[in-house]
Formats: structure tokens, C-alpha cells, sequence
């Protein structure tokens, strides 16, 4: 595919994603992708190439937590989390896409 | 929580495989055969290597600064994949390696000096008599010079004479003629026995004694331990053996020596030829040697040797001076070869470089499939480090490790290879000193880092101007797959021409069939590995995308789907084709080198070069067909 196809999102958006996929409760892998496609209308499809290292990297950095549990269809499955730390981290990122969006709003009207 | 990577790395394999599951069971809710489900979940999900990579990447780099952590990846990585990683090894190490042997010969032709103690002190002089176009290089003193230059120089601590001495192509003993201090002065010790003195080289009273190397007591002798007093027969003359040199010492020769006896015994044996020596002329040939006093540089011995030469030739009517050069194996052969050897040397490096570049083709083009294969893990990485750079970062680093391990394997080659050839192939057992040391050393390094860049920029380049990686393997496939079989067609034409044009005589012509085997077996080793290379890079674009399936021929697309699910193992498959044909060319090598056979046989060697450029052109073929990705493929997450 070539480069322009692909949609390109700000660094860092997917851990603030995957943060809020969270906030309503407990996922494995691919419920949280499962449900950002669809909450995003079929819009963001994430690969697991990118979900599952950015999973590692929340795991590593303490922002969630991973326990093995069964799935809705009884297999194995590894659930995450959100720590108390990952609220404040989620908290934090919401606000600064939130400035980031804005800003860019301005120039986009104002240009 | 999970102690060990290896741990992690299985828990991240089984959410993965979940993963696949779950998605199998939505599609086929959604109304897809379980076959098409399957399918469908293979091309979204892509390469699970990818995932596993970028994820061993966020284990490895926290504790690391950036430089280290892409050493890291770039190591971890090249490790998961040791098909690729080899077939890198091996083509870089055989071009380096190539490069290199051609460096040692000519190392330990012209700069290396032989193995004894203080090599770099000893010199061999000339006569320069001035002609008509300028100063002219002629070996010739005569005895009463060496006398005068032995009894009367302050520069040299000692000074010898030699005689050269050709291989007459026979297993007769043909000991070299050296002058009574030649031991003593190239500093050799004697295992047994004693070296000779100047009793044994007196011209009114020649002694008929030996000295033999230690390789012919212990072969031709069996070791025995009354050697010293034994009688050997040169040219059917009594001679007996007085001392063994120790091992290390083979000679001053290009050919290794098996004995020497003193200058003055040669009338015994040659009566013609020695009689010139003692002939005060222009045309008399005694080749002198000699080891300067510790400090003093070779224009001052020259100087003073200069001085010496003319005071004593008043009656000359030319006016001589000496001319003083480092004592090595070019110049011990005398002057006409040092100056036909550069020449030949400079083909030699032209051809070795012709084998570099085709192995450096060749890495660029494995390095492109892979990284292929990779796209997923490089559009992951975008997300925490932004730019282009960090992809050409590691390409660069990447080619850098691979040239930094094919040094050791390459180094091999350059110390093994060269004296194995000329033994099997040439059938003479060399003096040349062929050690690594710290010249051959610097060329290999220099010559890995030069093809690192080599192999990994052109690609880098492609990427940093925005290129997608498929674009940038279309775009540079076919320039690769041109200079690979102009390279490999080059030397196989370069090959059959000196199989043809070298003159029988000395082994040369089966030397030269050997060489042109041996580049043949080359070229088709690194054609198979491109061919497995492309194949696998079919496999890959079938596997990861969808839109792949149109633009490729009927009959490709069956391999590539037939190869799909063995995409690992595709270019193992190619590599031992590749071996088998290697194994193949070393039985007819020695099947064309027939030993007990007059000559080797030109016709048959010819034959399989035609062979091998056809199997070349072939292995070559599959490369041209790979075409641009197409775009169009579902928006992917980034």
C-alpha cells in the first residue's frame, strides 16, 4: 500500500486508546481492539503488531495490570487492568490531546 | 509476573494466537467459510513476527541509552532470523574473504617480510646501472664485492648471497646456494646439528654438506635421529647432512625449500653456471641479502654500500650504485617479478572487487525482503520515535552487524584459502607467510565496513526520500538483479578466458581452472540465495497482502501460496539448494583437477562454466518478476 493511504495519528495516541479502552473495565487484546473499531466506527483498525507492544510498554510502566482469565467464550485469556497510576496517566493525556486538538482547531479555522 | 523474556515472549505468543481465534470466530459469524475466515484473519493480522519483534523491543530498551538499545534490536533481531542472517554471513563472508586472500598473496608477496626474528632489517641490494631511459634495476654482484661489503660496511650486520632457485618440477632433491653466514645472518636457529661455517664455503676447497628443512627430515627422512652425518645424493654428488633448521623457518623462496649448501659446493653439482661467479664482469649474478646494524636506515647503507662499490671498481667503466629494498618475497625472485606482480595484482583486485560487489548485491537484496517483511514493526516504531530516520537508523545498524560478524568467517578464508589452493590446485607448497597480521586485518575490517555501506545506504536512501519499502524493493530489484548477473556472467567469462590463456607449465594452468571453478561455485551459491531471497519475498507479499494476488502471474501466485505458509523456511530450502550445488561443483573440481591427468582438462572445466552462468541467469530469473505493491488495502491503524 502506498504512504499516502495509511491514516497517520499524533505520537502517542494509541497508549492514551488503549488507556480508555480500558477506564470502563476490564479487556484482553482483542476486546480492546474489538471495541475501538467499533466505537470508532470502523474507523481506527489497530494491528496487533502495534496493540500488543504497546500493551507491553502500559504493562512496563505500570499504567495497567495483567491477570489470566477465561474469555466469554471459555478460552485462556490475559485480562488487563487500569492501575491507579494509569487513571492519572489517562487523566493527564486526556487533557493534553485535548489542548493538542484545540489548537490545531484554531489554526485549521483561522488559516 | 513473568521472570524471564523467553516467559513473556510465550505469554505474548498465546494472546496472539487468542487473537487469531477470536477474529476466525467473528468472521465466521459474519458468514465466511471457516477455510476463507482462516484466510481472511491471516492477511489482516500479517506477520505475528513483527508483533513479537516490536514487542521484544519494549523489553530490552528500557535500561539502555539509544545507541545501545538499536545495537540490541538490531542483535535480538538478526538472531531471530538465522536463515536470513546466514545467507547474509555467507555471501559477505565469501566476498570479503575473496578480497582479502587476493590482499594476503599480495601481503606476503611484497610487504611482508619472512619469519624470523626482526624481519623488517633486512634488505636485499641491487646494482643500479644508469641506462639510457633512466636508473635500471640488475642483480649482480660478484665475490669479491660481497667480501669487500662484508669485511669493510659499518651499516650492515651481516651481508649473505643466495642463489635463486627454480622449481625444476621434479620430487629431486635441489638444495638453494647460500653463502656460509646466511643462517646466522637471517637469524635461524638449527634444531640439530650446526649451520655451516666459513670452512664449508672456501672456493679453493668446497665441502659437499647440507643443511635440510625440518619438513623434509621429518618427511622425506621419516624423522630419523641419525640424520646429522647422512648422506644424500644431489644430482647423483655425495653430500652430507650437518644440520635440520627449526620448524618455523621455510625457506626464502616463493616455493618452500627443503636444503641448502654452501655457495662454493656448486661447482660440484652445476660446474657451468658457478663458473661466472668468480668472473669479474658486468653479467656476473650474485643476488646479496644482508641485515642492517640496528638504527640505521636503508639510504644510509645504501650510501655507504655505493661508496664501497665504487672505490673498489676503478677499472669499471660504468659508473654502479647500490640499491638498498626490503628483503621480501618479490624481491628475493628478483626485480622482473615484483614488476610483472603488480600489474597481475591489480586484475586480481579488479576481479575480487567484482565478487564484493556482486555479494553486496546480493545482501542489499535479502536485506530488502526482509524488510519487507517487517513493514508492521517499522509503522509501530513511528509511533514512539517519529521520523524516517529511526527505519534508516536501523537498516544502517543492521548492515553493520551483519559486516561485523561475516569479519571472523572472511578472515578464514583469506588465511586458509590461498596456501589450500596453491597445494591441492597448483601442487607447490609455498614459503609465503600467510598469517594473519594486523594489514590483513585492517583491509578485511575496512573492506566489511566499505560493504556495509554498500549494502545498506542504497536501500536507507530509498526510505529516507518518503519511499514506501515495496516501492523501494521494485525500484531497486531490477538495478540489483542487473549488476548481479552482469557481475556473475563478468567473472565466469573472466573465469573460462584464463582457464584458456594461461600457459601450461608449473601448475599454473591447474591453479587457474581451480580459481575459475571455485568463482563459478561462487557465483551460483549467491544466485541460489537471491532466487530463495525472492521466492520468500513472493511468499511475504502473498501472505501480507491482498492486493498482491492480481499483479502477479498464474503461476507465480500458485508458488507463492503454495509457499505462503512456509515463508521461514523458503530461503532455508533455496540455501540448500544452494549447498548442493556447491557440493556438486567440488566433485567435478576434483574430477577436472584429476591429479594423475598431464594437464587438467580445459574442455570439460569450459563446459561447466557455460553450465554454471546458465544456472546463474536462471536462479537470477525470479527476481525480475517481482512488481510494485498496489495500493488500496484498508486503512490500517497508526
Amino acid at each position: 500500500m502506498s504512504h499516502r493511504d495509511t491514516l497517520t495519528l499524533l505520537p502517542g495516541t494509541l497508549d492514551l486508546l488503549v488507556l480508555k479502552a480500558l477506564a470502563h473495565g476490564r479487556k484482553h487484546g482483542y476486546g480492546i481492539a474489538e471495541y475501538l473499531q467499533q466505537i470508532s466506527n470502523e474507523v481506527l483498525h489497530v494491528g496487533e503488531s502495534s496493540l500488543y507492544p504497546a500493551l507491553q510498554r502500559l504493562l512496563l510502566d505500570g499504567f495497567v495490570q495483567a491477570e489470566w482469565g477465561t474469555s466469554e467464550n471459555n478460552r485462556r485469556a490475559r485480562f488487563y487492568t487500569l492501575t491507579a497510576a494509569g487513571r492519572r496517566q489517562l487523566a493527564h493525556e486526556e487533557s493534553a490531546f485535548e489542548r493538542m486538538v484545540q489548537a490545531i482547531q484554531l489554526v485549521l479555522a483561522n488559516a | 509476573m513473568h521472570c524471564t523474556r523467553r516467559a513473556r515472549a510465550a505469554a505474548l505468543r498465546e494472546e496472539l494466537t487468542l487473537h487469531r481465534t477470536q477474529l476466525i470466530d467473528a468472521l465466521q459469524q459474519r458468514g465466511l467459510s471457516p477455510r476463507d475466515a482462516a484466510c481472511e484473519a491471516a492477511l489482516r493480522m500479517g506477520d505475528e513476527t513483527a508483533a513479537l519483534e516490536a514487542a521484544h523491543r519494549v523489553w530490552s530498551l528500557r535500561s539502555l541509552d539509544s545507541f545501545w538499545q538499536d545495537v540490541v534490536v538490531a542483535m535480538a533481531s538478526l538472531r531471530r532470523h538465522p536463515v536470513f542472517t546466514s545467507a547474509v554471513i555467507i555471501a559477505l563472508a565469501g566476498g570479503i574473504g575473496v578480497s582479502t586472500s587476493a590482499f594476503a598473496v599480495y601481503n606476503a608477496l611484497t610487504l611482508r617480510g619472512w619469519n624470523v626474528p626482526s624481519p623488517e632489517r633486512l634488505v636485499s641490494l641491487y646494482v643500479a646501472v644508469p641506462g639510457g631511459n633512466g636508473s635500471k634495476r640488475d642483480a649482480g654482484f660478484t665475490r669479491q664485492e660481497l667480501d669487500r661489503f662484508a669485511r669493510q660496511s659499518r651499516t650492515l650486520e651481516g651481508v649473505f648471497a643466495y642463489e635463486r632457485r627454480r622449481p625444476d618440477g621434479t620430487r629431486r632433491l635441489n638444495p638453494a646456494p647460500v653463502s656460509a653466514n646466511y643462517f646466522e645472518v637471517m637469524g635461524v636457529r638449527m634444531a640439530r646439528g650446526r649451520a655451516f661455517r666459513a670452512a664449508d664455503d672456501r672456493p679453493e676447497a668446497p665441502r659437499a654438506v647440507l643443511v635440510v628443512s625440518d619438513a623434509f627430515w621429518r618427511d622425506q627422512m621419516h624423522g630419523a635421529p641419525d640424520a646429522i652425518g647422512a648422506t644424500l645424493l644431489v644430482r647423483d654428488v655425495p653430500f652430507t647432512v650437518i644440520g635440520i633448521t627449526s620448524p618455523e623457518f621455510l625457506g626464502t623462496d616463493l616455493v618452500r625449500l627443503d636444503a641448502w649448501m654452501p655457495l662454493a659446493a656448486m661447482p660440484l653439482v652445476l660446474p657451468n653456471v658457478a663458473r661466472s661467479h668468480h668472473m669479474p664482469t658486468e653479467a656476473c649474478c650474485l643476488h646479496l641479502a644482508a641485515r642492517l646494524a640496528s638504527g640505521v636506515s636503508s639510504h644510509e647503507a645504501a650510501a655507504e654500500l655505493s661508496d664501497l662499490l665504487i672505490a673498489g671498481s676503478a677499472s669499471r667503466a660504468v659508473q654502479r650504485s647500490v640499491l638498498v629494498a626490503p628483503y621480501t618475497m618479490v624481491h628475493s625472485s628478483g626485480p622482473t617479478v615484483s614488476r610483472e606482480v603488480i600489474p597481475a595484482f591489480l586484475v586480481l583486485a579488479g576481479v575480487s572487487m567484482l565478487v564484493l560487489t556482486l555479494a553486496c548485491a546480493n545482501a542489499a537484496s535479502l536485506m530488502l525482503t526482509r524488510a519487507l517483511a517487517r513493514r508492521e514493526h517499522v509503522r509501530t516504531q513511528r509511533l514512539g520515535a517519529t521520523t524516517t530516520d529511526l527505519r534508516v537508523r536501523q537498516f544502517l545498524l543492521e548492515s553493520l552487524s551483519l559486516a561485523v560478524l561475516a569479519i571472523a568467517p572472511a578472515l578464514a578464508i583469506a588465511v586458509w584459502s590461498p596456501p589450500w589452493l596453491l597445494r591441492h590446485a597448483a601442487g607447490v607448497q609455498l614459503a609465503l607467510p600467510f598469517s594473519p597480521d594486523s594489514r590483513t586485518l585492517l583491509v578485511t575490517v575496512a573492506l566489511a565496513l566499505l560493504s556495509a555501506v554498500c549494502f545498506g545506504v542504497a536501500p536507507a536512501l530509498h526510505l529516507t526520500r518518503g519511499r514506501e519499502l515495496a516501492a523501494a524493493r521494485s525500484r531497486l530489484s531490477p538495478q540489483l538483479v542487473g549488476l548481479q548477473v552482469l557481475c556473475s556472467l563478468t567473472l565466469l567469462v573472466l573465469s573460462a578466458l584464463f582457464v584458456v590463456g594461461v600457459p601450461d607449465g608449473w601448475g599454473a594452468q591447474r591453479l587457474a581452472t581451480a580459481m575459475a571453478v571455485l568463482v563459478a561455485l561462487f557465483a551460483l551459491l549467491l544466485a541460489s540465495t537471491s532466487a530463495c531471497g525472492a521466492v520468500s519475498y513472493g511468499a511475504q507479499l502473498c501472505a501480507a497482502d491482498g492486493g498482491v494476488r492480481r499483479e502477479y502471474g498464474a503461476s507465480m501466485r500458485r508458488v507463492s501460496r503454495l509457499l505462503g505458509s512456509w515463508r521461514r523456511h523458503t530461503m532455508l530450502l533455496g540455501l540448500c539448494g544452494g549447498a548442493a550445488a556447491a557440493a556438486a561443483s567440488v566433485v567435478l573440481l576434483r574430477h577436472s583437477l584429476d591429479l594423475s591427468a598431464p594437464s587438467p582438462r580445459s574442455r570439460e572445466t569450459i563446459g561447466l562454466l557455460a553450465l554454471s552462468a546458465l544456472a546463474t541467469l536462471a536462479m537470477s530469473l525470479p527476481l525480475c518478476r517481482t512488481r510494485r505493491v498496489p495500493g488500496g488495502a484498508p486503512p490500517v491503524f497508526e
